[in-house]
């Protein structure tokens, strides 16, 4: 725990600050007289999400499959990627400014086309999901095998290591806490790659997921339905990313000192 | 275990980078096996780069360096220790000592047990399975000097290794590493800024100077070879400090 503050300082400001919001939301929709397929209120979001319960939890798993497959497979394919471009010189001059590039591209433009290739269910919405995810870990990832300490560097070539040893014993260890930098960014797109996905495939999208449902709550005003599945979408991202830094806690704890700052940031 | 330290012989051996002014000039010098050799000088003098040429880190623009007569440039058995400890943060203690023999494929058994040695024999035989994260500065030191020791080298190559420590735990380091040295006579060449630390160590001091580069002079220091922390008290020793400032002084002044 971090010197300046308790656990009961850590849990009970967060929750006087979103009793606070909420006191706010309610005031804002009174206020104005807002109607429910404007602005639910938070009771009327919570009401929808039990109403809905046995669709948005279909929709939910849909999506977190989804996001899943594209989430491991960023996160497995970007890791040997990135191995390839530091063993690689080549690669890394010729390649990886493309790889850079590539994260400048929108993700709805990448979901406009994919829809259009694959099957629009789970298939183009992992696949853009992928997207989303692979570039960010590639690129961390490489920063990471790059940025060794040049005394470490020398200290391996003193003793004569082969290249795979400095790649496997040096590079690879050094450049973990790279690595799930990366992984905790595409753990966040992933969802939002998977519901852009889903909203693209529109009608056409078999297995829903929760940006079909969306779709489907746009269409019909319900507003609250809206609420319910974005608020959804928020869980699932905080899940895939605090499976992220469990991941990275497991690995690292040991020895990496920046840990800390990763669920409480002061 | 007397390593078959070589003698080591420096012959016009000069250094500049690129179109740069010398780094190093001319120098000669003739090292027995394990004898301590201490470098001084002040920033920017080549003190580094002379043992970077040594460890073949860095070749030298003229002149060369035989190890035992070999013009072949084949190289004895080296250790180099950096300014910093320069361990792996994800290797425990044990972890990075056996490192260079994990690297030459030694079964994993047999570098576990001479890693267990030396981490006793550095005086860090409780903290083997800690973290480099869970250690002060000196134990950090001591890890590097056992990971050295770990290939049994004929020489070892010391920058400035305890620069950054207090005194008491420089002067606990430089005691033991006397003592590692007497045991086991690799030859040492070993970089500092504090001419107290050269004399407690070495058997020759190598003066440099910077602007331009050369070698200034080299300090014979007779004192006893079996030094410990007792002998800083003596007046000799002192007077060997004040012998060794003096000469340095007169020569760089110049």
């Amino acid at each position: 725990m971090s010197p300046t503050g308790t656990w009961r300082e850590y849990i009970g400001w967060p929750l006087l600050f979103g009793a606070g919001l909420l006191g706010l939301w309610y005031a804002v929709k009174g206020i104005f007289a807002l109607p429910a397929y404007t602005l639910p209120a938070p009771h009327e979001v919570l009401g929808a999400l039990f109403d809905q319960r046995t669709a948005l939890a279909r929709a939910a798993l849909a999506t977190a499959k989804g996001s899943l497959a594209g989430f491991s497979a960023a996160v497995g394919l970007g890791f040997a990627l990135s191995l390839l471009i530091a063993a690689f010189r080549v690669l890394r001059i010729g390649l990886y400014p493309y790889v850079l590039f590539m994260q400048m591209v929108p993700i709805i433009a990448t979901a406009a086309i994919i829809v259009t290739w694959l099957d629009a269910g789970l298939p183009s919405v992992a696949a853009i999901a992928f997207l989303i995810g692979f570039f960010p870990v590639v690129a961390s990832t490489v920063a990471g095998l790059h940025s060794v300490p040049s005394e470490q560097v020398e200290l391996f070539r003193l003793y004569k290591a082969r290249p795979w040893q400095e790649l496997f014993l040096l590079r690879v260890p050094s450049s973990l806490p790279y690595f799930f930098t990366g992984a905790k960014i595409a753990a966040t797109l992933a969802v939002i790659g998977s519901v852009t996905g889903e909203i693209f495939a529109g009608s056409t999208a078999r297995g829903g997921g929760l940006g079909f449902m969306i779709l489907i709550y746009k269409s019909s005003v319900n507003t609250p339905g809206i609420f319910a599945a974005t608020l959804l979408c928020c869980l699932l991202g905080f899940l895939f990313v605090g499976a992220v830094l469990l991941l990275k806690r497991f690995f690292l704890r040991k020895w990496h000192d920046s840990l800390d700052t990763d669920f409480n940031p002061l | 275990m007397i390593a078959k330290a070589p003698e080591i012989e420096f012959r016009r051996v000069s250094k500049r980078f690129g179109a740069g002014p010398l780094v190093l000039d001319g120098l000669d010098l003739k090292v027995s096996p394990g004898e301590f050799i201490c470098v001084i000088g002040p920033s920017g003098c080549g003190k580094t780069t002379f043992l970077r040429m040594v460890a073949g880190l860095s070749r030298p623009s003229g002149g060369e360096i035989r190890f035992d007569a070999q013009a072949d440039g084949t190289r004895p058995e080296l250790a180099f220790i950096f300014q910093d400890a320069t361990l792996l943060p994800w290797l425990t203690v044990l972890g990075n000592i056996e490192l260079p023999l994990r690297l030459r494929g030694e079964p994993r058994a047999e570098r576990r047990a001479t890693a267990a040695r030396l981490t006793a024999e550095v005086g860090l035989g409780a903290v083997g399975d800690y973290h480099p994260r869970q250690l002060s500065g000196g134990m950090k030191m001591r890890v590097s000097l056992a990971r050295a020791l770990s290939l049994s080298p004929d020489v070892l190559l010391l920058d400035e290794p305890f620069g950054a420590l207090d005194a008491i735990t420089r002067n606990r380091l430089n005691e033991d590493l006397l003592a590692l040295h007497r045991r086991e006579g690799w030859t040492a060449f070993f970089v500092t800024h504090s001419v107290t630390e050269a004399v407690f160590l070495a058997d020759r001091i190598l003066v440099l100077a910077a602007e331009p580069a050369r070698v200034e002079t080299i300090i014979p220091v007779d004192l006893p070879r079996a030094r410990t922390l007792a002998l800083r008290e003596s007046d000799e020793f002192h007077d060997a400090v004040a012998e060794a400032t003096r000469r340095m002084h007169s020569v760089l002044a110049r």
